[in-house]
């Protein structure tokens, strides 16, 4: 991964794993195909990055 | 921007695009969603519009219709969901796991590593995520996730 953050000139952000991406889709997923979807709250989305322990800076969304 | 949230008539054209990417894994054509919800074809990109603005999809540059219904993308990429039911791509890794987790159900996902090149095959089986080990990594933080979703 290093090697691409050299070559592309990116900074290094957040990185997780499968295992912990799967983990985060399933809350972050929930109930989006439904009709009576309106959305969701900085409030909720942030309880639910919380939930899965994504925590840190890069997670904030104020 | 018009400053106004999404519609009712918004909310059920949304729900239209997730439909039709969940059961074909092709977005619908600007065209069928205005036969469908009885509106013009001018009315629809409307929606879109408050849709975007909402963070809700994104639409094609030039109003060619849909881009990203999240965790679907309507153009190709390099993260290939495969369900019972049907293929699509992905967005990103992100949404390559999003979509077995959006729709239910076992899934096959492929990708290819960033660095490497090396394909990366994934799978869904009974809830359970198996398949190549790797990382995900995250340029953008999330709170600047809608400046350029594209780029995301």
């Amino acid at each position: 991964m290093e090697a691409w953050l050299g070559e592309t000139g990116h900074p290094q952000g957040a990185v997780l794993t499968f295992p912990r991406m799967w983990a985060l889709v399933q809350p972050w997923y929930a109930g989006r195909l439904s009709g009576d979807w309106r959305g969701r709250s900085r409030a909720k989305v942030q309880a639910i990055l919380d939930g899965v322990g994504l925590t840190g800076s890069f997670w904030r969304l104020d | 921007m018009s400053g106004e949230g999404p519609t009712e008539r918004d909310w059920a054209v949304r729900t239209s695009i997730y439909e039709s990417f969940a059961t074909t894994g092709r977005a619908p054509a600007i065209g069928a969603l205005a036969a469908r919800h009885g509106v013009t074809e001018h009315s629809v990109q409307g929606s879109l519009e408050r849709l975007f603005e909402a963070h809700e999809i994104a639409p094609l540059p030039g109003g060619g219709g849909v881009w990203m219904a999240n965790p679907f993308s309507s153009v190709p990429t390099d993260f290939v969901v495969e369900t019972t039911e049907m293929s699509c791509w992905a967005n990103c890794a992100w949404d390559a796991l999003g979509v077995p987790a959006i729709i239910g159900g076992d899934a096959r996902i492929r990708m290819h590593c960033a660095q490497s090149g090396d394909p990366l095959e994934l799978a869904v089986e009974a809830g359970a995520l198996k398949g190549d080990e790797g990382v995900i990594h995250l340029v953008t933080p999330i709170r600047d996730a809608w400046v350029d979703i594209g780029f995301t």
